[in-house]
């Protein structure tokens, strides 16, 4: 299991396939899939090495727009603060 | 005892008073009936299943036909569990499929001790291969010319997880085919034994395969779990099996189990225990002997893994 930010510790399960997760929040029963790039920014790697990773191609506009998508999404759940 | 066992008397006698009694996986289960095609497709179907005479049965189902004017004019059939009628009444003359379909709802709503998803599920060499997919994508027709071509029959419908040692449970009853898998199936083996025909029901004309002899004299032994498949027929395709996402896997099968959101915790432990032990595939294929060829290949490389 990978380690989530000490908050959710006791909240989350987590379980890693590759560069993706999944994780169940046990205060809501819900199950999240992490894609890679959910999955990355939830192990706080710096913005431009996902980049590199797994949007090499996308421009700039379009790449901030999707990692304040992202965010959100992980906000929401409760994952980061 | 079997039930082939009984003369067709004997059986009808018993089916009105009783009830005949036999396991199928870890279920023992009850039949009592009044319908001639409920007993029919019981000593076709069921023919190699050993009698058992428990007092106590995992469930108790019925299928009668009503009284008043459904009686004699366009006759119906009820199915009951434990007295209760859970559906309106059928047509009698899919009185058998309703025995199957009954059953089914009965384990997927009842059996929360074990992780149930919407699969067929078939085992070689001790690796069992999961094959969920939504109707129509060709998963019966692929289950059941697996488990005529050397396969072990787990299911056709439900795949049963125990969560405590990650292990497939087989519930070895009969396929259910719809359409032209019917005669594409009489057509593949001259070993299928298909009951008769039900047509005009919600899902089309349907009838039941007969599982074979070995997997129902295995039916207590378990199976590991070696590849989650998504089967998909297509006109013309080339059997070829492309690797998918284990994560992406696991979701789908959430999605598509009885009772995830019943067992919280335990299935997404016993889920994701699950795809970890197995490799999963997008598969299409046209021909279904192409399909086999490429399952056996699969099962001959986990050929002794212990």
């Amino acid at each position: 299991m990978a380690k989530l930010p000490s908050s959710a510790n006791q909240r989350f399960l987590i379980q890693v396939f590759n560069d993706e997760a999944l994780l169940f929040d046990r205060y809501s029963g819900d199950t999240h899939f992490l894609n890679a790039i959910a999955y990355a920014r939830l192990k706080s790697l710096p913005d431009i090495e996902i980049k590199q990773e797994h949007a090499a191609e996308m421009d700039d506009v379009e790449w901030s727009r999707l990692l304040e998508s992202v965010d959100k999404q992980l906000r929401d759940w409760g994952l980061i603060g | 005892m079997r039930l082939k066992d009984l003369s067709d008397k004997a059986l009808r006698k018993q089916l009105r008073g009783e009830g005949l009694g036999f396991s199928s996986g870890p279920f023992s289960i009850r039949v009592r009936s009044d319908v001639d095609s409920v007993a029919e497709g019981l000593k076709q179907l069921y023919g190699n299943f050993e009698l058992n005479k428990t007092d106590f049965n995992d469930f108790n189902v019925g299928l009668f036909r009503p009284y008043g004017i459904r009686h004699w004019v366009a006759p119906q059939v009820d199915f009951y569990i434990d007295g209760y009628r859970p559906f309106r009444p059928l047509p009698l003359d899919q009185a058998y499929p309703m025995l199957e379909w009954g059953l089914n709802w009965c384990i997927s709503n009842f059996a929360n001790h074990l992780f149930i998803i919407h699969a067929a599920v078939v085992e070689k060499n001790g690796f069992a291969a999961i094959l969920p997919a939504p109707p129509g994508s060709g998963k019966s027709t692929l289950c059941a010319g697996l488990v005529l071509s050397g396969w072990r029959l787990l299911s056709d419908e439900l795949t049963l997880i125990d969560p405590k040692t990650g292990l497939i449970c087989p519930l070895s009853r009969p396929v259910s085919l719809k359409n032209q898998s019917i005669p594409l199936i009489r057509e593949f083996s001259s070993e299928a034994f298909i009951n008769r025909v039900s047509h005009d029901t919600a899902k089309g004309t349907v009838a039941h395969l007969r599982p074979p002899q070995d997997s129902v004299l295995r039916q207590q032994e378990l199976a590991r779990p070696g590849w989650v498949i998504f089967p998909k027929w297509q006109k013309d395709a080339e059997a070829k099996l492309i690797p998918r996402s284990q994560a992406q896997t696991f979701i789908y099968l959430a999605q598509n189990a009885f009772n995830y959101s019943q067992l919280g915790e335990r299935a997404f432990a016993a889920g994701t225990e699950l795809i970890r032990q197995c490799d999963c595939y997008d598969f299409t294929y046209h021909a279904l002997s192409d399909a086999i060829r490429m399952f056996d290949t699969l099962a001959e490389g986990k050929k002794g893994i212990t």
